[in-house]
């Protein structure tokens, strides 16, 4: 029973996390796919950092002004360091791409973006490929890279402060 | 064979072998084949299975891409054997396996049960409402050239399952319908002379059978054909999302 | 509900983020220099500051729904294609959906406290 879920994770792994030999569009979904979970688990963590803030989960009611700067605050120095940087700033990548290559997926769905059913002649090139939907991929790995550099630029000057 | 031409005079084929009648029957066994111009994979099997070995098992039958038996993964992509030239490919070594995500019945043959089951499943066929008249009448149903478009590229489909073994959801979705099943649905619902509609839009509100595509549009990359299921399948989820 | 239903609203939601999320992220980062906002008071952008103005702390409380939401229904997605069945398939909704709807009262018990302290 282990045996066969691992094999199933494996298996499930492999096809989704290596998304060489078939062109940008499996490059997107893997990507998607990754950028996804790793917010999500980085949303998770966001929030119960700033509820430890205020408390944490035992303190339902206003804690003393001070006790929660002073919890913010040690928060702050313990977050500074290059390795938690470098993680927002992959982060930073992550977000951008996810959204622009989201909005590309959800114009894609509805068949917005896409080319129209042709008569296909040899050499076939599939509408799905379209211009104007691989234009969009680009663009969110562009953006993506910009706010990377951007984060890394915002952080590593606050590390010299 | 080998007339001297340039190029490969002869190339190593590392083919999968699987025997279900034996216990250590999974491994790859390697052949060297000669090489002449213009030579397709599927013939280069076929000089194996002649001169070499007569236990490797294949399907295959028209060997000009209309039969749809012969999909295998070569050098890693679902190909059909009788489509890729040797040449093409540019190496000394082919690397010949099953196709992904059908099970295998021996060697390079898979069974194709699961996916055939998944196609009759969409009503691969023109409903109409009025079946007295369908049977019975002397009228044709006449469709105009942007009607027929519709779905004209979609009907190509030789049913020879490489999108179903290049989907990465397929792979570990098994109730997810699949790229050429879900084409197929497509290419009735977009035909002007069906009448399927809403009865064909309803089973695919489910988690499973539809929504599960994530438009990673490796099929379209890999379908000798020209299909585009990619194209069809976000077509039929606009269907769904604005009309079903 | 739906899986149609539920697929569109994943769409939505996404949707409602680039907007509920871009006025996340110019608060911290484009209308005040970072460091600036990463100070608990005493600035107009920073920590304490934003919660206090009732329209960017509902910003964040609307930010918390959308994200739990769209991020937790993305990882059932994710594993519900992992694995079906029929117990396997219960399970995930029914654990992914209590987390997501602790994650949004926990973060609103956050913004709620915070938007208290502001105002004492
Ligand atoms: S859609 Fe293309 S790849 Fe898929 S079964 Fe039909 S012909 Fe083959
Ligand atoms: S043998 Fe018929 S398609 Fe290859």
């Amino acid at each position: 029973m282990a045996g066969v879920g691992v094999s199933v994770v494996v298996n499930a792994l492999k096809t989704w996390l290596i998304p060489l030999r078939y062109g940008v569009e499996r490059w997107s979904y893997t990507l998607q796919r990754v950028s996804g979970v790793a917010i999500t688990l980085y949303f998770v963590a966001h929030v119960v950092e700033t509820g430890n803030v205020v408390g944490g989960a035992g303190v339902w009611s206003v804690p003393p002004y001070e006790f929660a700067e002073m919890v913010w605050n040690e928060t702050k120095t313990f977050l500074a360091n290059p390795l938690f940087d470098a993680g927002l700033a992959l982060l930073a990548f992550m977000i951008f791409f996810h959204t622009v290559n989201g909005v590309r997926l959800v114009l894609a769905h509805f068949g917005i973006i896409l080319g129209k059913p042709t008569r296909p002649e040899y050499p076939y090139r599939a509408a799905s490929m379209s211009k104007a939907q691989r234009g969009v991929f680009w663009l969110s790995v562009l953006l993506a890279v910009a706010a990377m550099v951007y984060a890394l630029d915002v952080f590593f000057k606050v590390l010299q402060l | 064979m080998d007339r001297g031409e340039k190029g490969l005079q002869e190339v190593k084929f590392k083919v999968f072998r699987y025997d279900p009648d034996k216990k250590d029957g999974k491994g790859f066994q390697t052949y060297t084949v000669p090489v002449s111009k213009g030579m397709t994979v599927l013939q280069g099997l076929m000089y194996i299975k002649e001169k070499l070995d007569q236990t490797l098992s294949m399907r295959f039958s028209c060997r000009m891409a209309t039969c749809g038996s012969c999909g295998m993964t070569i050098n890693g992509l679902p190909r059909l054997a009788c489509y890729t030239l040797i040449q093409e490919l540019k190496t000394r070594t082919i690397v010949v396996e099953p196709l992904r995500n059908f099970p295998v019945i021996k060697d390079l043959a898979t069974d194709f049960e699961e996916f055939f089951s998944k196609h009759r499943s969409v009503n691969p066929y023109l409903i109409r409402i009025d079946t007295h008249e369908q049977e019975k009448s002397n009228v044709s149903y006449t469709q105009s050239d942007e009607e027929v478009e519709k779905y004209l590229q979609f009907a190509y489909c030789i049913k020879c399952g490489l999108c179903y073994a290049a989907c990465p959801v397929v792979a570990t979705d098994k109730q997810f319908l699949g790229p050429q099943a879900l084409a197929q649905l497509y290419r009735y619902l977009a035909d002007s002379r069906d009448e399927g509609g809403e009865e064909r839009l309803r089973p695919l509100s489910d988690g499973h059978s539809l929504l599960r595509c994530h438009f990673a549009a490796s099929c379209s990359q890999v379908c000798p054909k020209g299909v585009d299921p990619a194209l069809a399948i976000q077509l039929l989820r606009r269907e769904l999302f604005l009309r079903g | 509900m739906k899986e149609k239903t539920v697929m569109l609203l994943h769409y939505i939601t996404g949707l409602g983020i680039i907007v509920a999320g871009g006025i996340h992220l110019a608060t911290v980062f484009l209308l005040s220099p970072y460091h600036l906002s990463m100070e608990f008071d005493n600035n107009p952008f920073a920590v304490l500051s934003v919660y206090r103005n009732i329209l960017l702390a509902g910003t964040l409380e609307v930010l918390l729904v959308l994200v739990a939401f769209h991020g937790f229904n993305g990882l059932r997605v994710v594993l519900q294609e992992l694995y079906q069945g029929k117990t396997y398939t219960k399970a995930v909704n029914i654990i992914v959906s209590v987390v997501a709807v602790a994650l949004v009262v926990y973060g609103t018990r956050t913004i709620l406290i915070a938007h208290q302290l502001g105002q004492g």
